[in-house]
Formats: structure tokens, C-alpha cells, sequence
């Protein structure tokens, strides 16, 4: 992904405190970044706060922003941290236990119950059914497994663009990328079943 | 090569790139060992499942681009407020003069309400006006009712653009502060209207008399009284000279002004409107 000039004339005007480039230069990755930021979260509101998130990080950290890689090499790198972050947060959370006992009258205890209310794989019908395996199994994935392969096979990042995202080193990448495909067929073949219609 | 090794093939081999003193022991074993093919074989659905998943188009909301220029704007004010404006910010800001068009800090894009028809504001409009001003001390507030697509530009009289915005049947509401010492002339250009302000600096001019261009003199009012001036006329680089003497500015104002018609006035938005035709 190479730098590209109008990219480079954007953020030298940004730099300069040109907000209207700045709404130029949003404007021209905010569809992607959101592409993106929703693949990784399927959910539209978490992946818009990620983008905002992101491209205010993206303002406030230009005077960084040497060019020595692309643009989009960057954001990509923000947008993966953002994506982190919330996550991270989400975790720190308190969550109802799943193992609480429920005190009734009488002393006896009924465990706590929780309906699994998403569609199980025998009410899905064939491409789409195993789209939303791919993307429910892409959810139950550690983060930076789930952002790696999202970069790769549906951003359509190369593995060196991923290795400057994420600063890591080029082998590292194929190989953390092929545990991650690997990872990822694991939990893909609790349904091969399934999977293997059509 | 073991199995766990040939695992941590699968992708290269997929891709093509498994070179070739590895390739060979890699598909031997493939064809020998039946759960070793099922699991690539399952491995390779994996992989174009996911590259499935590129066709698949997400579309952002409609608002996403507001929805993040107003986080921007909302970050940029809590930054000002708490001394935490990135230095760089700073910086140009003394590099422009001083002139902080402050949109940044505390403009309020929003939905306009339906209908036409604006009843009497602060602005002092009681007519079809989009384009708006009303004076809160030394700062001018905008306002601007998009009808449409349009573009709102603050610049500096000599065309250097401060601030910009684009605007979708929105209304802008923003306030125009000069934190430099002395008054300036600054062009507001919002779709087809026009407007050129005088925004007071902090410290009063000293000067009372003056000869120069209707724009330096609504400057000069703006700077000698320490309230925005708003200024019409067809040519600001029209010739005058002025004395300015007393508190009231309607009053105290006499003009050389040859066989052109200047006028002062105060008006209710609080801006004082140099007219002249």
C-alpha cells in the first residue's frame, strides 16, 4: 500500500490546521474504516464509536504521522488499537456470573438460566447460514487473531502492510496468521455438518 | 515431517508459495495421512469462507461522517477547555495572528427544524436571512441555515481561509473570537451570502483618528470600541478618514467621507453595521 500524493497533500494541510482537509481526508476512509471496525464488531454502533474513536486519535497524533508508511497502513493500525481498547474496557466490566445461584424462598437454589437467543445453525439457510457462522466464529476469537485475519482476507491487506500495522515483523505475521486460520477451522467444524452443504 | 509441521504449512501451501524442498515431503504426507488431507481440506474452506466474506457489503450509516465530525469538535472543546489543545494546534494558532475562528470550540451543527419561516432571534433576524450574526462581547456568533448542500468559510479579508464547513440542511451556529491584540477584518462566505466583520481584538486601539479604506475604518470601530462591526458596502476599499471621540459610537463618529452616504448604527443584535453606499 503505497503513500499515496493527494494522501500526502491532505495531511500536510491538516497538519497546517486546514479543518476542511481533515473532513477530506475522513471522508475518504470513513467507509472503510467502518467496513472494517464492523467486521471485526458486527455490531453498527460499536463500529462507528471505533471509527470516531480512531480518526480522533488520527487528528490528534498527525504531527507523528512521518509518511514513512501509508496512511492507511496507520489508521488501520489505530483503528485495530481502538478495537482493543473497547474490548479491553468491556472486560473490566462487572458481568452477571454465569455460575450465580439464584436464592429462592425455601433455601433451594435454581441455577441462573441464559437463553442462547441467536439463530442455531439448523435455522440458517445455506450461504447465508455459514456467512454468519464465519462471522460468529470470527467473534469468539481472541481480538488480534480476529483483526489479522479481517486485514488479510477481507481488507485485502498484505502481509508486509499487516507487519507495519501491527509492527511485527513479516514471519511473525505468516505465522500468527496460519494459527489463526487454523483457530478459526476449529470452531468452524463444531458445525461441519453444515458447513459442508452446498 | 510430522503432522503438527505440515500444519504450520497449510497456508503457505494454499498460497503457492511453499517451496519446493518442502512441498514434496508436504504433499506425501498429505496423500498418505486421510485425517491430515480432511483438515487441510477443511482448512482451505476456512480460508475461502473468509475471502467470501469480501463480497459482502457493509454499508455505514447515513450519518457516520456527522456522527464523527461532531466527536472530533466535541474532543477538540474539552481539549481547549482543559489546556490540552495539541501544541501544533496552538502553534498555527499564533502563526494566523491570533484570529481563532473558534468553530472548533463549541460550534454546534444541527438539524434544522422544519418549515421555512425564522422567527425573531437574538440575531435579530425577522426576515428569510440565513446567514446571521450577533454579537456576545468581542465574539461574533454565526449563524447560517443551510438550505442545502453549502459551504460556510470564515477567511481573513486578504482571502487566507481560517475555517470551513460543509453543511447538509444544517444549521451552523459558531462563535468567531480574534485572540489577538488588535481588530480584524474577516470575509464570512456561507453559499451565495456574503459578510465582512470587524471581530474586536483584547486591547482597545489607541488610535481615534485614521484615514484609510472603508474596511480599515470598520476596523478601527471595531478596535476603538471593542465591538464587532459589520460592514456593507459595495466597494470597502472606498476612501475615508474618521475621528472617533465619546462612548456612543452612532454619535461620536465624524466622518470625511466626500460624496459618499456612510452610516453607523447600532443594531439590536448588538453589532454596530457600517453601511455605505
Amino acid at each position: 500500500m503505497s503513500q499515496e500524493p493527494a494522501d500526502l497533500l491532505l495531511i500536510e494541510r491538516c497538519k497546517g490546521g486546514d479543518r476542511s482537509a481533515c473532513d477530506d481526508l475522513i471522508r475518504k476512509y470513513e467507509r472503510r474504516a467502518y467496513q472494517y471496525a464492523f467486521r471485526l464488531t458486527s455490531n453498527p454502533e460499536e463500529a462507528a464509536d471505533i471509527v470516531a474513536d480512531a480518526f480522533i486519535r488520527v487528528y490528534n497524533a498527525l504531527q507523528n504521522f512521518k509518511g514513512n508508511s501509508a496512511f492507511t497502513t496507520w489508521l488501520y493500525r489505530i483503528l485495530t488499537n481502538c478495537y482493543l481498547d473497547l474490548r479491553k474496557r468491556e472486560k473490566t466490566r462487572q458481568h452477571a456470573s454465569f455460575d450465580a445461584a439464584i436464592q429462592i424462598e425455601g433455601g433451594a437454589e435454581r441455577e441462573r438460566q441464559f437463553e442462547d437467543t441467536g439463530p442455531g445453525p439448523v435455522e440458517l439457510t445455506e450461504s447465508g447460514a455459514r456467512e454468519t457462522l464465519i462471522a460468529r466464529a470470527l467473534k469468539a476469537m481472541p481480538e488480534y487473531q480476529q483483526a489479522m485475519l479481517v486485514m488479510y482476507h477481507v481488507e485485502s491487506l498484505s502481509y508486509e502492510e499487516i507487519g507495519e500495522a501491527l509492527d511485527l515483523p513479516l514471519g511473525t505475521v505468516k505465522s500468527r496468521l496460519n494459527r489463526a486460520r487454523l483457530a478459526l477451522r476449529e470452531l468452524l467444524m463444531q458445525d461441519e455438518e453444515l458447513f459442508r452443504i452446498g | 515431517m510430522t503432522i503438527q509441521k505440515a500444519r504450520e504449512f497449510f497456508s503457505s501451501y494454499h498460497e503457492g508459495t511453499l517451496e519446493l524442498g518442502l512441498r514434496q515431503p508436504f504433499e506425501r504426507l498429505l496423500r498418505s495421512d486421510a485425517q491430515l488431507r480432511a483438515e487441510y481440506e477443511a482448512f482451505a474452506r476456512t480460508v475461502e469462507s473468509l475471502e467470501s466474506m469480501r463480497a459482502e457489503p457493509i454499508e455505514p450509516p447515513f450519518d457516520l461522517h456527522e456522527r464523527i465530525s461532531a466527536r472530533l469538535d466535541r474532543d477538540l472543546w474539552v481539549r481547549s477547555r482543559s489546556g490540552r489543545v495539541p501544541i501544533w494546534l496552538a502553534i498555527r494558532q499564533y502563526a494566523l495572528g491570533g484570529i481563532a475562528v473558534a468553530a472548533l470550540i463549541g460550534a454546534i451543527v444541527s438539524m434544522q427544524a422544519g418549515g421555512g419561516g425564522f422567527t425573531a432571534d437574538p440575531f435579530g433576524a425577522t426576515s428569510q436571512e440565513r446567514l446571521r450574526f450577533s454579537a456576545d462581547g468581542r465574539t461574533v456568533v454565526l449563524a447560517y441555515d443551510a438550505p442545502g448542500s453549502a459551504s460556510v468559510t470564515v477567511s481573513r479579508a486578504s482571502g487566507v481561509p481560517l475555517q470551513s464547513f460543509q453543511l447538509q440542511r444544517q444549521r451552523l451556529r459558531s462563535p468567531i473570537t480574534n485572540t489577538s491584540l488588535r481588530a480584524e477584518l474577516v470575509r464570512v462566505t456561507a453559499g451565495e451570502d456574503d459578510a465582512l466583520l470587524a471581530v474586536p481584538g483584547s486591547r482597545r486601539d489607541a488610535k481615534p483618528e485614521g484615514k484609510g479604506t472603508l474596511g480599515q475604518f470598520a476596523t478601527a470601530l471595531a478596535g476603538w470600541y471593542l465591538t464587532p462591526v459589520r460592514l456593507e458596502a459595495k466597494d470597502a476599499n472606498v476612501t475615508v478618514s474618521w475621528r472617533l471621540r465619546g462612548v456612543n459610537p452612532a454619535d461620536a463618529v465624524s466622518l470625511d467621507v466626500g460624496n459618499k452616504s456612510v452610516t453607523i448604527d447600532q443594531e439590536s443584535n448588538g453589532l454596530l453595521r457600517l453601511s455605505a453606499r
